[in-house]
């Protein structure tokens, strides 16, 4: 995780650091120039810049075009990008950037703090996560043109991991300023500092970027141009990479039932690389203002009945590992490894209806609604799972497929639910990604993925805030083994499993996994051979 | 449709009592005819699939029984494969029968009792109710209808029965439109004025005297208006609508579709079972258009 | 040549007066429907981004006019209809206009060509299937046709797919150009005839076999009728019969179902859309429900609407013009 020490870099005095990232094999001589890469989406979203969204696809746009301060490396350690040089003060209260020099928007205009200073405030102001990244940031300095210092009020452990350009893109101000973030043109025909410049947008169609000349980091990028193909249904994109129309894709690009299949591909390379940024995990909440869900045996008698591994297995392809904690394996710091499953005991499980006063009578104990997110079409085949599973003890479960809008209304906002199947990612960090899920000040019906199990425990909302604000990484790591711990036993939520995500590409297309974020990389390294 | 509305126009009409011989003559003319024999062959089958669906297939089609991905033709117990979910292809075809005819059978029920109701009225009465009618199916029949049909399917819950139900509201139209035009035809004939003469009721005439020289066109309409029920509840199936509580063919394409490059058969058998059914019912719309319409034989 | 055009005027001023109670029709339905449906473009917003917080949902509602009143959010799409504006799509922040302007072109094409194709092709096998009614070639293209009748659509795209660009790679697999090519002139055209093959193709079939019998039936029942008889009996050719005669009056109910058609094709050729990633309305369409984009709903429901309207019209005054006995169609 971030170190706190300070870690300087200076210029060209990284370049022997980058070497065993200039491609997946070992360091060759430099990559030649040149070639489109052909990227394939499966949705289109709104704008191409996540300053005040979180959007799946502006994440993998938005950083060809507009760059973070800073990258992270497959270990999480941070490398620079638009910062050559940062350090965090002892006390977890300042937070100091050395900006690279010579480095010009793509208008022309030159790169400077103000930018920076900009940029963070208006993250801390519209972006979804960034209000909490951000939240105890006072104060944006910019001494110098090229130094930036941020002032805590309070510690903010996570913060050095938040600075990648998908998650915490740097604007221009002058592009910006004076107007409303979200309706300002240039989230749909960026201005940004990154290796790839905008150049056009055919909705329902495409996205054109061309290779950035004056890029900083010459003779970077090596591609000429970058083609963003949407392409709706998962068996159309699968075709257009089996035809050869496609070059590379993320975010799971192809049915995952071809994954295997895929591996063995003479011409495809298949990663699984780059997606811990995302803190994959997918979870059964429970409603807890069900009156049967109410008691805990009837919720651990469920967790007894659900074999996890059956649940990757069948839903997921085994493709993922198990995951029985609230924090994925993904964060390693954080992940309490040594919590094991429930169990899978139908027998005790039933032991355990029964003793909470639902008896089997006539084959049936009590019936339950289930939901599950369909931004996933595992999530259908988990809760294909879960119907039969709970079937067998003489829980008659009654499984509803919604649309994406009804879903969140229906199970956030109505809260006309019993369980549901949810993806909710851990993040970088579990108090951006986890703490939305357990904390009880964050039970906000209307609020989508909130706490939408009402899960209220007065211990476990001081670990979370305590966790906060912990600028010790050792004690920090102890706040959360103990939430892990108290949220096992209480289950509010029945954590099943940290998915993997892959990225497909041609053999012949290089250095796109050198990142945590993967294809939320900028791609001034990829090129092809 | 129209060409229904069409042939069946050109049916000589008599009175109520005329029927009889009428019905002897299409049964007849039934009964000579090879495509219909078919038709009425595959229908048969594909109904005691679906009436003995338990019997044949007990316990739940959704059960998870075996091994995912089971080729079909390799497995006794499983002669048609299993899903990616270990679920039995050939209990989800034979269940499956059972809510696509159910979700053909109500969508065509609806349609047609929504769209004969108002072209009966809008074909009798005449005049400004007419008028007025006609304007609302023309403004139903001007909205695309599979656009109307993912927004009504957006909107009710989604379980087969609704799902039927809206297949049903965006069909009605073509209905109100044949059976206004037979009903137009119809009011002006002889034993509907003197049934008028007599002193019946408006009900009665429509009901007891008009309706039954209309039921023709409308059966065979209805039979056609079931097969491409079956067909947009598979659409909307691939667009990811269905109902995921039960069987039906259209779910079992929209969860076999994810599997399509690599198994084929999930979307293969249950799509050929549409076509099958969808085909048989086709047949026998035909079959019943030339029964009820004898003039091709006369010439 | 005076009641000819007389009779056109009429035909077309009918037409457009007819044409407005619908559309305001068709308005008022769909925004009742899309009132109905749960969750609005906030909701999905907010949603897709994974985190959202009561601020951000608040902004979203206020930017798009979401926290009006319905009547309100009715009042102000009428009044933008009333200038010729369809308003902005909240989800694209663009006017809805450009965004269905955008995808017009592809739509057209798509539409064009299929209805094309299946209005030539369907005419033809009809033709056929009349002149040996109830003998062999009559029987099996009546069984092909029905067979293409009862295809899902969607099945016949994803086949198409997997022979002509998966395994023959013969043809591109989805979109409707080589993107950022740079082709002009004849590799221009041939580069987007490529690409319009295969959905064409898979969108026709079923039309194909709707007209091909729609065709078959018409003939059959012009051939009864006195006046082909007295031509028959007059010495005709019996080819220039069946083309002078019978075919241009089958062409009238022909042309009035593909007239329907029209509009249905505009925004309803979604599910081929979608196999084909053809960036067209149909999609558009789809999208806009599944995000509660309703103004872009709306915008193509009252485009596709207008263009039934017309296309109403435009068969009317072809009819007209087919067959002179026919005064105008009073639907029904």
């Amino acid at each position: 995780m971030p170190t706190i020490t300070r870690r300087a870099f200076a210029g060209l005095a990284t370049l022997p650091f980058f070497a065993p990232l200039a491609g997946l094999g070992p360091a060759v001589a430099a990559p030649t120039r040149g070639g489109t890469l052909r990227l394939v989406m499966a949705t289109e979203s709104a704008n191409l810049i996540p300053i005040d969204n979180t959007f799946g696809t502006t994440g993998i746009i938005g950083p060809k075009i507009n760059e973070g301060l800073l990258a992270y490396d497959l270990k999480f350690n941070p490398v620079p990008q638009l910062a050559t040089a940062w350090a965090q003060s002892a006390d977890g209260l300042s937070l100091e950037f050395d900006l690279r020099p010579n480095v010009t928007w793509h208008d022309g205009k030159p790169f400077t703090a103000a930018d920076v200073a900009f940029s963070i405030l208006t993250l801390k102001k519209v972006h979804p996560r960034g209000r909490a990244t951000f939240a105890n940031v006072v104060d944006v300095e910019t001494p110098t043109p090229l130094k930036v210092i941020l002032r805590l009020s309070k510690p903010a452990p996570y913060i050095l991991g938040a600075f990648a350009a998908s998650e915490s893109p740097i604007v221009a101000k002058h592009v910006y300023e004076g107007q409303e973030i979200g309706t300002n043109p240039a989230n749909a025909a960026p201005i940004g500092t990154g290796p790839f410049v905008f150049k056009e947008w055919v909705k329902g169609s495409h996205i054109v970027l061309e290779r950035n000349p004056n890029y900083w980091d010459a003779p970077k990028p090596w591609l000429d141009r970058i083609i963003v193909r949407f392409i709706p249904d998962a068996n159309a994109r699968s075709a257009a990479f089996a035809a050869g129309e496609i070059d590379i894709g993320g975010d799971t690009p192809v049915p995952r039932s071809e994954i295997e299949t895929l591996k063995a591909s003479p011409t495809l390379d298949v990663v699984s690389d780059g997606y811990a940024y995302l803190g994959n995990q997918s979870q059964l909440v429970y409603n807890l203002d069900n009156p049967i869900l109410a008691k805990l045996e009837v919720r651990r008698a469920i967790a007894h009945a659900i074999d996890l591994k059956q649940v990757l297995a069948v839903a997921w392809y085994g493709q993922g590992v198990v995951s029985p904690t609230p924090i994925t394996p993904l964060l390693e710091a954080f992940h309490d490894g040594s919590l094991q499953p429930y169990a899978h005991d139908p027998k005790k499980a039933a032991e355990l209806l029964d003793k909470a006063g639902h008896p089997l009578v006539d084959g049936k104990r009590f019936s339950l609604r289930a939901l599950h997110n369909p931004f996933a079409d595992a999530n259908s085949r988990a809760v294909a799972y879960v119907r039969q599973a709970l079937g067998r003890l003489g829980i008659e479960v009654t499984v509803q497929n919604l649309d994406f809008a009804t879903y969140v209304k229906t199970v956030y906002g109505d809260r006309a639910f019993d369980i549901e199947i949810e993806n909710l990612g851990n993040a970088f960090d579990p108090t951006l990604g986890v703490q939305r899920v357990y904390w009880s000040k964050n039970f906000r019906p209307g609020l989508g993925f909130s706490n939408g199990a009402h899960y209220a425990n007065q211990e476990v909302d001081r670990l979370l805030e305590a966790a906060a604000v912990e600028p010790d990484t050792a004690k920090r790591r102890r706040l959360w083994f103990d939430f892990q711990k108290i949220v096992q036993d209480e289950l509010p939520v029945l954590n099943l499993l940290s998915n993997h995500s892959y990225t497909v590409a041609k053999k012949s297309v290089r250095g796109h996994t050198l990142t945590i974020d993967g294809p939320r990389a900028n791609f001034a390294d990829v090129h092809f051979v | 449709m129209a060409e229904h509305a069409g042939r069946a126009a050109a049916v000589p009409r008599g009175a109520r009592l005329r029927l009889s011989p009428r019905l002897r003559r299409t049964l007849g003319r039934l009964a000579v005819n090879p495509t219909a024999w078919l038709g009425f062959a595959i229908l048969g089958t594909v109904i005691g699939l679906a009436a003995f669906a338990p019997v044949l297939f007990p316990g739940d089609p959704l059960d998870m029984v075996a091994e995912p991905f089971v080729r079909p033709f390799v497995a006794l117990a499983h002669p048609l494969g299993t899903d990616s979910l270990g679920r039995d292809v050939a209990a989800g075809i034979v269940h499956g029968a059972r809510a696509s005819l159910l979700v053909g059978f109500v969508a065509a029920l609806v349609g047609t009792l929504v769209g004969t109701a108002i072209g009966a009225v809008a074909g009798y009465r005449g005049g400004l109710v007419d008028d007025l009618l006609v304007r609302l199916t023309e403004l139903f029949q001007t909205i695309p209808s599979f656009i109307f049909l993912v927004v009504l399917v957006a909107i009710v819950p989604p379980k087969a029965v609704w799902v039927a139900l809206a297949i049903g509201i965006v069909s009605w139209p073509t209905v109100a439109r044949l059976v206004r035009a037979e009903f137009r035809s119809l009011r002006r004939r002889d034993f509907v004025l003197a049934a008028r003469s007599v002193g019946h009721s408006a009900s009665h005439i429509v009901l007891r005297e008009i309706l039954p020289n209309a039921l023709p066109a409308i059966i065979v309409t209805g039979s056609v208006m079931v097969a491409s029920a079956i067909l947009l509840e598979s659409a909307l199936s691939f667009l990811g609508m269905g109902d995921p509580d039960v069987v039906s063919w259209g779910a079992m394409i929209g969860s076999g579709r994810e599997q399509l490059r690599t198994a084929w058969y999930l979307t293969a058998l249950p799509g050929a079972a549409i076509v099958v059914t969808v085909l048989a019912l086709n047949l026998v719309g035909d079959a019943l258009n030339d029964a009820l319409n004898p003039r091709l034989e006369d010439r | 040549m005076l009641g000819t055009l007389n009779r056109l005027l009429w035909t077309l001023v009918r037409g457009v007066l007819r044409a407005v109670p619908t559309l305001v029709g068709v308005v008022v339905v769909s925004f009742l429907l899309m009132q109905a449906a749960p969750g609005d473009a906030a909701d999905v917003m907010a949603g897709e981004s994974g985190t959202s917080t009561v601020e951000t949902m608040a902004i979203l509602r206020a930017r798009f006019g979401l926290d009006q009143p319905v009547l309100t959010q009715f009042v102000g799409f009428v009044a933008n209809l009333a200038h010729f504006s369809l308003g902005r799509s909240p989800r694209w922040d663009v006017p809805v206009a450009d965004l269905i302007l955008a995808r017009l072109p592809d739509t057209l094409l798509l539409m064009g060509s299929a209805l094309g194709f299946a209005v030539v092709l369907g005419i033809g096998l009809g033709a056929v299937m009349a002149s040996f009614v109830n003998r062999w070639p009559d029987r099996i293209l009546s069984v092909v046709t029905l067979l293409f009748y009862s295809v899902p659509g969607f099945w016949t795209g994803l086949m198409a797919i997997l022979i002509f660009s998966v395994g023959l790679g013969l043809l591109p697999s989805g979109g409707s150009q080589t993107i950022a090519a740079g082709l002009t002139g004849w590799d221009r055209v041939w580069d987007v005839a490529a690409h319009l093959v295969l959905p064409a193709a898979a969108l026709s079939t079923f039309f194909v076999a709707v007209y091909a019998r729609l065709t078959r039936a018409a003939m059959l029942e012009v051939q009864g009728q006195d006046y082909v008889r007295t031509a028959t009996a007059k010495g005709l050719h019996p080819i220039v019969v069946a083309t002078r005669h019978v075919l241009r009056n089958a062409l009238v109910p022909v042309t009035t179902v593909a007239g329907l058609h029209v509009g249905s094709l505009l925004g309803g050729a979604m599910v081929i859309e979608t196999v084909f990633s053809w960036p067209g309305l149909g999609r558009l369409a789809f999208e806009a429900v599944m995000k509660r984009d309703f103004s872009v709903l709306l915008g193509i429901l009252v485009v596709s609407s207008v263009v039934v309207v017309v296309v109403d019209v435009l068969v009317d005054l072809l009819h007209a013009a087919l067959d002179p006995r026919i005064e105008g169609h009073g639907h029904g």
